[in-house]
């Protein structure tokens, strides 16, 4: 089946300029990227700052083209700047800081910013907003002032009014870097149930291990290039390369390794708290420890 | 160095129809040395408590003396104390203003009226403390990385030489590596120039590895305070408030649950994993 | 808590005013300042204070409210009619003291002048309190729409202002925060010379210009992704859209001026 995604060999260069506008060096932030990602995955990309994932996420959406190779989003090469309204209606995205995304100082209007740029008729714009407000919990907000709002509703708002749009697919670029907790489950727990529900294609980028576990696929990336790819295990089997990618473990995996190290045969790629106890308590009873 | 908060509220809004309260009855003692960490879900008071404790901000009713004296008292030097308690606020890096670097971190110890080779001095120290290389020193802060920003941010307030530096959020934004430098940074303050630390944090995990003493806020309220080891045993009731507690805790806490015995309070990976490793070999379950 | 300052002071509430078609408060108001230069004599005042209490009335908004927006320019009206009293020469003298001349003329002219000024303001503060910031500037943009044809940006200049106007109390907040972030280092804005009070709003100003910039980027980046292209071929989800009510509004507004006009030329006061 064609993939939904296809990033061939792709490279993108930043120019840096001095003050007088004059080129004095080029920064290769994505250095021949090969990534293919199915309709309906759910995909994370992982890496620190400075790793290229938002130059990434920012050609899924062609808001920048490639300096060299190709991205095809939905079939459509996004090198193509007739192409550019095709690929953001398809392929959405949604942005880190929360308040710089919003348009409308009423929810319902924001939510409909991106059909009303699509010119779809009033009244279907209305069904689309109500929709959209209801998939994402956030419809009992829907007249409120996003000033009222905490951070993770907004980046509800702000996927509501990506899912207006009609799109294949989300790009979430770090989401949640600006949230507390409660914000950051909120938005990852959306993520997860447009995925499931309405088999929306969601693309996470983000610098937290923890919020990857539920993907379906992992790709793991470091100086513009990716570095390692997999299951969400097999990529967390291989958590001690993460350091070196400035990237942290989470400490129920930093657990398992530390024991691991001592002589315990404990797998090294767990997710989750209850894994980790299932498996201790196992270990202990069938006295396979030593 | 003491601060004292006997009896301190704080409420918005007083007097116009929309009042809420922020913080009530706040009673809390901080004393010299320590690293301060307090937690509390967004709404809890914690950095309305914060902005007190350097006069930004004026309680509604109670006191505060800082080294004994009342800091509401007419005669109280109020800039004095905001240089005493440095306050850096969450994404500190948004406040640059200056030409260069220097400059910027001049600008709290100039506005104390010190002499100019004493503010160039603090500066310079400033600077070094927080990791700043020479090369930098002279270039604008805005076109430095955002961690860079950010320690820039903290060395202009070191600059004003505080006995106490209070930082809302400090790792807010920042990506594992910027995280760790960061706090890297301020166990370093703590522990070699002796600096009382106090830090806002949502991050369970930072406040196990590095903070001495855990003050938990809700509604306003202190509800906890002690060292993170023995809070964090109450996983259930911080649930309740909004707040986790670190995953290696939460682990032990289960294996204790299914009867394990394991006694000792863990919080980190590494003493987890070492509590876990003794329990493999030779520990017991509850019967 | 700042955040709920609202520009211009919109009232909410259910009324016959605020139910109108935003149109037609816009080019009302607007019809009704030209109606104030349209007449000569203190006879035109009663007719258009007639007027002015009967939309008071519908709109539901308390007098209270429209009386504020007088506070902001007393100083110009106090200072207009004072220049309005000395500058008319005049026949019937009632004081001389030194080259200050106060005529009967002259207290006319200021009264009438003065009263001219805050018919107009009130008439404005009713405006805007009946209708909502983005209420406005959709009607703006509706009616300057005909401006296109030589090319005026009159889109572009509409989604600046309910941008705008999004972001201030956003704006407001940040002024605060980088405000106290300076205290906390020392900072001072109340004492001192008044060259050093203007200096210190320096290390404010910047940063919320460079905050203001950021944010601007971004959003207009937000804006791309959502496939923001100009006003062409651009739905609206609340289109403006006439009903009978605004065409009796209309029909109102025109007989008020044509009453008006007429008044000026027959009444003898």
């Amino acid at each position: 089946m064609k993939p939904f995604i296809k990033a061939e060999d792709l490279v993108h260069e930043y120019s840096r300029r001095d003050e007088e506008g004059n080129v004095i060096g080029i920064n290769r932030a994505l250095d021949g990227i090969n990534i293919e990602v199915q309709a309906g995955d759910f995909i994370a990309v992982l890496g620190a700052n400075g790793s290229g994932k938002s130059t990434f996420a920012k050609h899924l959406n062609a808001l920048l083209v490639p300096t060299e190779g190709t991205l095809y989003v939905d079939g459509k090469d996004t090198s193509d700047h007739k192409n550019d309204l095709l690929v953001r209606q398809s392929a959405g995205m949604v942005f880190q800081n929360p308040d710089n995304q919003i348009v409308s100082s009423v929810v319902e209007e924001d939510v409909g910013f991106g059909p009303e740029n699509m010119g779809v008729p009033s009244v279907e714009i209305w069904k689309r907003v109500e929709e959209s407000l209801k998939n994402t919990g956030m419809y009992e907000y829907r007249k409120e002032s996003p000033d009222h709002l905490s951070g993770g509703q907004k980046q509800r708002v702000a996927v509501a009014g990506i899912m207006a749009m009609k799109p294949k697919c989300i790009i979430l670029d770090e989401p949640t870097a600006m949230l507390d907790p409660e914000g950051r489950k909120s938005v990852i727990k959306t993520a997860r149930e447009l995925n499931k529900k309405e088999k929306i294609t969601i693309i996470l980028i983000t610098h937290y291990m923890e919020e990857v576990t539920i993907a379906d696929y992992v790709y793991v990336m470091s100086s513009g290039q990716v570095r390692m790819e997999g299951t969400p295990r097999q990529v967390f089997a291989r958590s001690e390369e993460m350091v070196k990618y400035r990237l942290e473990i989470p400490e129920v995996t930093k657990i398992a390794l530390e024991l691991n190290r001592k002589g315990i045969k404990i797998p090294k790629d767990i997710l989750y708290p209850e894994e980790l106890v299932d498996i201790l308590l196992k270990i202990k009873s069938a006295g396979t420890a030593v | 160095m003491s601060i004292k908060l006997q009896n301190v509220s704080y409420i918005y809004g007083l007097n116009s129809g929309h009042e809420k309260v922020a913080l009530r009855d706040i009673n809390l003692e901080i004393n010299d040395g320590g690293f301060i960490g307090i937690a509390g879900h967004t709404g809890s008071g914690k950095s309305t408590l914060v902005q007190l404790l350097d006069g930004l901000e004026r309680a509604s009713s109670g006191k505060i003396y800082y080294n004994g004296q009342d800091i509401y008292d007419k005669s109280f030097d109020m800039r004095g104390l905001r240089a005493k308690v440095g306050l850096v606020f969450q994404y500190p890096e948004h406040q640059l203003f200056e030409t260069t670097v220097i400059n910027d971190v001049q600008f709290g110890p100039k506005n104390l009226g010190l002499p100019l080779l004493e503010v160039e001095l603090r500066s310079y120290e400033a600077l070094k403390m927080t990791g700043i290389g020479d090369d930098l020193i002279d270039v604008s802060p805005f076109a430095l990385s955002g961690g860079q920003k950010r320690r820039v941010a903290i060395a202009g307030v070191l600059a004003m030489k505080p006995e106490v530096l209070v930082l809302d959020e400090p790792a807010a934004g920042l990506d594992p590596a910027g995280r760790a430098e960061i706090f890297g940074l301020l166990k370093k303050l703590h522990k070699e120039n002796n600096i009382t630390v106090i830090i806002v944090s949502h991050s369970m995990e930072d406040i196990a590895k590095y903070v001495e003493r855990l003050i938990v806020m809700n509604n306003g309220s202190i509800v906890l305070d002690g060292k993170p080891a023995e809070i964090f045993q109450f996983e259930k009731e911080l649930e309740k408030i909004g707040l986790g507690v670190p995953q290696a805790a939460k682990v032990i806490h289960q294996l204790r649950d299914a009867g394990a015995l394991i006694k000792g309070e863990y919080i980190t990976a590494d003493e987890s994993a070492e509590a876990i490793y003794k329990w493999l070999k030779n520990g017991e379950y509850k019967r | 808590m700042i955040r709920d300052i609202t520009i211009g002071q919109y009232y909410a509430a259910e009324s016959v005013i605020h139910r109108l078609d935003p149109r037609v408060k816009v080019a009302g108001t607007f019809l009704y300042i030209i109606s104030l230069f349209c007449f000569s004599r203190f006879s035109g005042y009663i007719i258009a204070a007639l007027f002015f209490c009967i939309m008071v009335k519908l709109s539901k908004v308390p007098f209270r409210f429209i009386v504020r927006g007088i506070k902001p320019i007393l100083f110009m009206l106090v200072f207009t009619a004072a220049l309005n009293l000395l500058w008319t020469s005049g026949e019937t003298v009632l004081v001389r003291y030194g080259f200050i001349t106060i005529t009967l003329e002259g207290i006319e002219k200021m009264v009438f002048m003065a009263l001219r000024l805050v018919f107009l303001i009130i008439g404005s503060s009713l405006m805007t309190l009946a209708t909502t910031p983005n209420q406005l500037t959709d009607a703006i943009e509706s009616l300057l729409k005909p401006l296109v044809y030589i090319k005026v940006p009159v889109h572009e200049v509409a989604m600046m202002m309910s941008i705008a106007l999004r972001f201030i109390p956003i704006l407001i907040e940040e002024t605060d925060k980088i405000m106290k972030a300076q205290l906390a280092r020392g900072a001072d804005f109340e004492s001192g010379s008044i060259i050093h009070r203007i200096k210190s709003i320096v290390p404010i100003i910047i940063p919320l210009f460079v905050s203001a910039a950021r944010r601007a980027s971004d959003l207009a980046l937000a804006m791309d992704a959502r496939c923001y292209h100009g006003g062409a071929g651009r739905t609206k989800m609340k289109p403006l859209e006439y009903k009978r009510q605004d065409i009796t509004a209309y029909i109102i507004i025109f007989c008020y001026m044509a009453v008006i006009i007429i008044s000026g030329r027959v009444l003898p006061f």
